[in-house]
């Protein structure tokens, strides 16, 4: 599969190929985003699987229906949005099923190991927490910020205005650092999410 | 504060950082932060507390992802290849039917999968030479257990050995009038649309010619291992094949896009006419094919005693994905599909005029759809 460049896919002739159903476009898209829209989900759902699944249904969205071609679009900004809310999505869902089942303990790790490995994944299991416990908008906007989009496009994948950008991403960075800590300190309580 | 310029928001202090400011509004931070110490003090704290985040959001990177390998799952996920642009657009009625209501795809993405889902029952060919003719009078909708159903979807995906369908291209068009001309019946739009949907695209394919052989030995594997009668099948290969005029078909797509992208779908077409041998007794095949939904045999007996299989299009729908209720659409019988997926939902209205067969789906409520569906004109 030959590499597209970013510039390549930012085109508005490219993206109309791809909004027209073009075969190949859509698979430079797939090549060129899989792993960004992975790690977005990995992110927010901690299992390869998982992650992989989320991913899939986003790019089956993309291929089952195409946005209208013709009209602007940044499909990085699009793609990473919808696996933003399919991840969301599963995390209600899996919270829902944890409440039915009632169960007391969640998989959060636990942090008496001194083992270097134990410990980064013990904090990558507090960040995915952190990321599931703040407001959604919030954790959106910092997932699109860390996955490398610029303030407009994050702007144009979620709605807001593009100067309210950096003020929700500051606010965003508190209140993760803020949860995070609480986590840390083992005040809260993974099934209270 | 010993500065001229007012502070800045927390907001264009982490635009600053971040490299996103315009050249002028950048240097004006930079000269206040210059002469502010408070306003220095915050942004080295933003900048402290971007490092942290960013390095524990860095912890929760996944090993880089094999996009080859996911592309391989996701080649594996649609149904076959994806053909060009316009045509395939053409199969997404059929493509919604299967992928988001998880109706039984019975081939390929092809629109032979309209062929398909009639020749579930005439799998069996009797020697005679005369050939019946299928066409669609009524639509039947059957519920089934998909966990009662488990050979189904490798029945399905084994069915035919060959299937092929005539390669046209859709023909855009600029008014139903000559969408009218094209398809040789008349071509109604809807005179409502919800609100920020606009027509996107008004187009005919063509009439198609498809032929299929059912893979017989296959069938016969998958009919034993489920425990059901091998008889009905035919013995000589020759037997096996099938035939279908698929008539012109024409679609509308409206589509707006607000926090989410909604695309509205109308097609129209005649019955596609399907040649199978004559003298097959349909309904004993009939109630093969709702076996292997999961129904028991004698319930199968029943039901398929009270379908008329040479002119019903039987869909049927898993129960735990999608559901069904009958509706009537200018006074005429039809079914309202809805998907069970609560964050995205998929509504299917089909019915049938006369000799026209309508649907129209969007990911919409049903209540719109509905709607859309009675101002055809």
């Amino acid at each position: 599969m030959q590499l597209t460049d970013d510039r390549t896919l930012n085109s508005q002739a490219f993206v109309d190929r791809v909004c027209s159903g073009d075969e190949r476009a859509f698979e430079a898209v797939f090549h060129a985003y899989y792993g960004r829209v992975y790690s977005l989900a990995y992110r927010l759902l901690g299992r390869a699987d998982d992650a992989d699944e989320v991913a899939q249904q986003t790019f089956l969205r993309l291929y089952q229906r195409p946005l209208p071609p013709g009209r602007e679009h940044n499909l990085l900004g699009w793609l990473l949005r919808v696996a933003g809310n399919l991840s969301f999505n599963a995390l209600r869902a899996d919270r829902r099923r944890q409440a039915r089942e009632t169960k007391a303990e969640g998989d959060r790790p636990k942090a008496q190991s001194p083992d270097e490995a134990a410990l980064a994944a013990h904090r990558a299991a507090t960040v995915r927490l952190t990321l599931a416990g703040m407001p959604e908008r919030q954790a959106q906007v910092l997932l699109l910020r860390y996955q490398g989009l610029g303030y407009a496009e994050i702007a144009a994948a979620t709605g807001v205005s593009p100067t309210s950008v950096g003020t929700l991403l500051a606010r965003a960075e508190q209140a993760f650092e803020q949860l995070y800590s609480k986590f840390e300190e083992g005040e809260e309580h993974v099934h209270n999410l | 504060m010993s500065t001229t310029s007012e502070c800045p928001g927390d907001g264009q202090l982490r635009a600053y950082l971040d490299g996103q400011l315009g050249e002028p509004e950048r240097l004006a931070v930079e000269e206040h932060l210059a002469a502010c110490p408070a306003c220095e003090r915050s942004k080295q704290e933003m900048a402290a507390r971007m490092g942290s985040v960013s390095h524990l959001m860095a912890q929760a990177t996944p090993a880089a992802a094999d996009a080859e390998q996911a592309w391989c799952r996701f080649q594996g996920r649609v149904a076959g290849p994806r053909p060009n642009s316009l045509a395939w657009r053409f199969q997404t009625m059929w493509h919604t039917l299967h992928t988001r209501l998880r109706v039984p795809a019975l081939s390929a993405a092809s629109i032979a999968v309209v062929a398909s889902l009639i020749l579930v029952p005439p799998l069996r060919t009797a020697a005679a030479q005369l050939l019946d003719v299928f066409r669609v009078q009524q639509l039947k909708v059957i519920s089934f257990d998909p966990a009662k159903a488990p050979s189904l979807a490798s029945f399905t995906d084994t069915l035919f050995s060959r299937a092929e369908v005539d390669e046209v291209e859709p023909q855009p068009v600029a008014s139903a009038e000559e969408a009218a001309q094209l398809a040789g019946y008349a071509v109604r739009l809807p005179a409502y649309v919800p609100d920020g949907l606009t027509l996107e695209q008004l187009a005919v394919m063509p009439q198609r010619h498809a032929n299929a052989t059912v893979n017989v030995p296959a069938v016969r594997t998958l009919l034993e291992a489920a425990g059901l009668s091998t008889d009905a099948l035919p013995t000589d290969p020759d037997d096996a094949s099938i035939s279908a005029i698929i008539p012109p078909l024409t679609r509308a797509h409206y589509s707006g896009i607000g926090t989410d992208v909604t695309n509205l779908l109308v097609f129209q077409t005649t019955s596609p006419q399907v040649s199978i041998p004559a003298g097959m007794d349909l309904t004993r095949l009939g109630s093969l094919g709702l076996q292997l939904l999961g129904l028991w045999p004698e319930e199968a007996d029943r039901v398929s005693a009270g379908i008329d299989w040479a002119n019903t299009l039987v869909i049927p729908i898993p129960s735990d994905a999608s559901t069904a209720r009958e509706i009537s659409v200018h006074g005429y019988p039809g079914y309202l599909l809805q998907s069970e997926d609560d964050d995205e939902p998929e509504t299917f209205a089909l019915w049938q005029e006369g000799d026209m067969l309508y649907s129209v789906s969007a990911n919409l409520k049903a209540s719109e759809v509905l709607r859309v569906a009675e101002s055809l004109r």
